[in-house]
């Protein structure tokens, strides 16, 4: 009996205790992730200002996807009909395995030829069948959007 | 034991990291360049300081039987303050090294430094203690941090997960021949080793 009231206690204050903690920081985390986030397009548009972007006539189109290691969020950029490129948010896929989603590796790809001639990476074969599964969503939801 | 014996043998004769071998997954992912190898350090510490105080403070609140789950769930706690702070005031870091702070949770240093000293001793000694053996670990990751960040200026392999087994059995190989040489010698027992007097054969019995 003792034992369960002790760890009862102690798993109470430690939860409370970090969700008192997690008040206080969630304002600037979301901040570095807006931060990183933008830092990750600018390799791909110039400004994420929509604004901007509606002038170039380009659509970025969002998605969170189930990865390896949970979700995953995926930056799909079109011009007109053609995929800009391909980027991703966040993820948590593990370390090496997610080389595959660096800008300059596979993920690449996706800027030069056609989604259907894009094969997955054995090895990381969950990570890149979760990216092409994104970007084809992407595509279907722009084509039921412009008839 | 005087504090600077107790320096010596934290950093040197009983280092947590070469000389009982704890804690080698952080070391051998983490350690591939400085500033990656100051954040884990960082964070061990503080996990490993911070449990310590607490479980000691508490050690006799905490029924024998439930002992681990306590400890686990104080250690766990300490490594989500030390992510979440991380993931706040030090994003640049945060990115590299995010998964292996996690892990700090299962980091047999920690837990075997609250089940050994912690939960018998008194506050000040488990603190004292724990300083000096994450100063021992940090010394050893930032160290060998540098070591891999110019090794990989010749060769790129230093750097690679590979590398890593390379440079840190070479480095554990040379500090142990070094070890022969100096006045201390070689110690293999851990700093403190288990009370096995018959009275605690009994405890452990039951």
């Amino acid at each position: 009996m003792k034992a369960i009231a002790t760890l009862t206690l102690l798993a109470l204050v430690a939860g409370c205790l970090l969700a008192l903690l997690q008040l206080f920081t969630a304002d600037r985390v979301e901040q570095n992730q807006r931060i990183s986030e933008e830092q990750v397009l600018a390799g791909l548009v110039e400004s994420t200002d929509p604004e901007f972007l509606r002038e170039q006539g380009i659509d970025l189109v969002t998605k969170e996807i189930r990865g390896y290691g949970g979700t995953m969020k995926i930056v799909v950029a079109f011009h007109a009909e053609e995929i800009l490129g391909v980027r991703v948010l966040s993820h948590g896929e593990t370390p090496g395995f997610s080389d595959v989603l660096d800008p300059t590796g596979w993920i690449g790809q996706f800027a030069q030829q056609s989604v259907h001639e894009v094969d997955a990476v054995s090895g990381a074969t969950i990570t890149t069948n979760a990216v092409i599964r994104a970007v084809k969503d992407s595509l279907r939801e722009r084509e039921d959007r412009e008839p | 034991m005087t504090l600077t014996q107790r320096l010596i043998d934290s950093l040197w004769t009983r280092n947590v990291a070469t000389t009982q071998l704890l804690g080698l997954c952080p070391l051998l992912a983490v350690s591939y360049n400085v500033k990656n190898a100051v954040g884990l350090a960082v964070a061990s510490t503080f996990v490993l300081v911070s449990s310590s105080c607490l479980i000691s403070l508490f050690r006799k609140g905490i029924p024998e039987n439930i002992r681990l789950p306590c400890f686990v769930l104080v250690i766990a706690t300490f490594t989500t303050i030390a992510h979440m702070i991380m993931q706040a005031y030090a994003w640049d870091v945060y990115q590299q090294i995010a998964l292996f702070v996690q892990i700090i949770v299962t980091n047999c240093m920690i837990l075997g430094h609250v089940e050994s000293v912690a939960s018998k001793k008194d506050v000040k000694t488990s603190v004292v203690t724990a300083i000096g053996t994450a100063l021992g670990f940090s010394l050893v990751l930032i160290v060998l941090g540098g070591i891999r960040q110019l090794l990989g200026l010749l060769t790129p392999f230093a750097t690679q997960p590979v590398g890593s087994f390379f440079v840190i059995g070479i480095a554990l190989a040379m500090i142990n021949y070094l070890k022969d040489f100096s006045p201390q010698g070689r110690t293999d027992e851990p700093l403190h080793a288990p009370d096995l007097t018959q009275q605690n054969y009994e405890r452990v019995a039951q």
